[in-house]
């Protein structure tokens, strides 16, 4: 059972909950992009992030961006750890949800539902907004 | 002794073959580091460039690739608040020029559907791998394809800072990834200012 709160970007599921859901806007032509959110662990156990799904596309992963002597590396990884009454930011530049084959034209302010899934079980509905970051 | 001879020739001849490689490998390993980058042709938007058209302005360059989810969308929206932030005067001073590294996935229209939404006066450079490696590799950028065990099959490893140029297209500095961009526009300032 969980509570859905109608603030723009609080969203609570059992131990887990996600704030600041944002999908970068990106040109019309391109059919990728990422989307960043902090996840906050209230348990006393490690929760880990395994699946990330909704409308928007059929092919959503979650990476990991590595920095190394100047050259970025991104790697695709198989969740994402929720640390024990802890957090996790995805941000640019470091974990986030890639999202590829986007089926709709993103545009600024929209807003698009996704579903987390989880190791222990639990599953969480969020809506991310899409933020023109060159603005 | 004639079997002493025949080992000797042996011997002569296989010393010969090593040197012929190792002189064949070293001119070879010359003439990659003698490319001159300044003459090697790319596709753009209005027809194929190389460096020398754009002597006399400061040059940005930047190596990236349309399925980059992250980085690049980053150092696009970088340049561009950059930009926006120089007078005009100055901004006619700098070219930003995008160099492709994925040219088996990206096409010119793909790429000017992309670059040129961030500033419909962005360069594109478009061109093989066997042209865009050394030129690359010229300006210090490395890249390298990835398989990925993911939908997108591959992703390019790459440097991600932007190499800067002056005037008579040598390398005068370069901007690293995550400056910020009033930052960036005080160090395009200081770099249109360093040549007068």
């Amino acid at each position: 059972m969980f509570l859905m709160f109608f603030f723009s970007q609080l969203s609570f599921a059992g131990a887990i909950s996600a704030s600041n859901v944002q999908i970068r806007l990106t040109p019309p032509v391109s059919k990728t992009t990422a989307m960043f959110l902090t996840l906050k662990n209230s348990s006393d156990k490690e929760v880990k992030l395994k699946k990330v799904s909704g409308d928007l596309s059929d092919n959503i992963e979650l990476h990991d961006m590595i920095m190394e002597n100047n050259s970025m590396k991104m790697r695709a990884v198989t969740e994402i750890k929720i640390p024990q009454k802890g957090e996790v930011i995805l941000k640019s530049g470091s974990l986030h949800v890639m999202i590829f084959d986007i089926k709709k034209e993103l545009k600024e302010n929209d807003k698009h539902k996704f579903k987390l899934t989880f190791d222990n079980g639990e599953n969480l509905e969020i809506e991310a907004s899409v933020k023109d970051f060159n603005k | 002794m004639g079997a002493r001879l025949k080992d000797s020739i042996k011997l002569i001849l296989s010393i010969i073959i090593l040197f012929g490689l190792i002189i064949f490998a070293y001119q070879k390993n010359m003439l990659n580091a003698q490319i001159d980058p300044q003459n090697v042709y790319f596709q753009t938007a209005s027809g194929p460039k190389n460096l020398k058209s754009f002597n006399g302005k400061i040059v940005l360059l930047y190596f990236g690739f349309l399925s980059c989810p992250d980085v690049c969308p980053t150092t696009m929206s970088f340049i561009s608040k950059a930009f926006k932030q120089l007078s005009p005067e100055d901004q006619k001073k700098v070219e930003f020029i995008f160099i492709d590294l994925d040219p088996k996935r990206d096409t010119m229209e793909k790429l000017r559907g992309y670059v040129e939404y961030f500033n419909p006066n962005f360069q594109i450079f478009l061109a093989e791998e066997k042209s865009t490696r050394p030129f690359a590799r010229f300006f210090g950028v490395d890249y390298r394809e990835v398989p990925l065990k993911s939908n997108m099959g591959y992703t390019v490893d790459h440097s991600t800072d932007i190499v800067v140029l002056g005037k008579n297209g040598k390398i005068i500095g370069n901007i690293h990834h995550g400056t910020d961009s009033e930052v960036g526009t005080s160090i395009i300032k200081d770099f249109i200012n360093s040549q007068p």
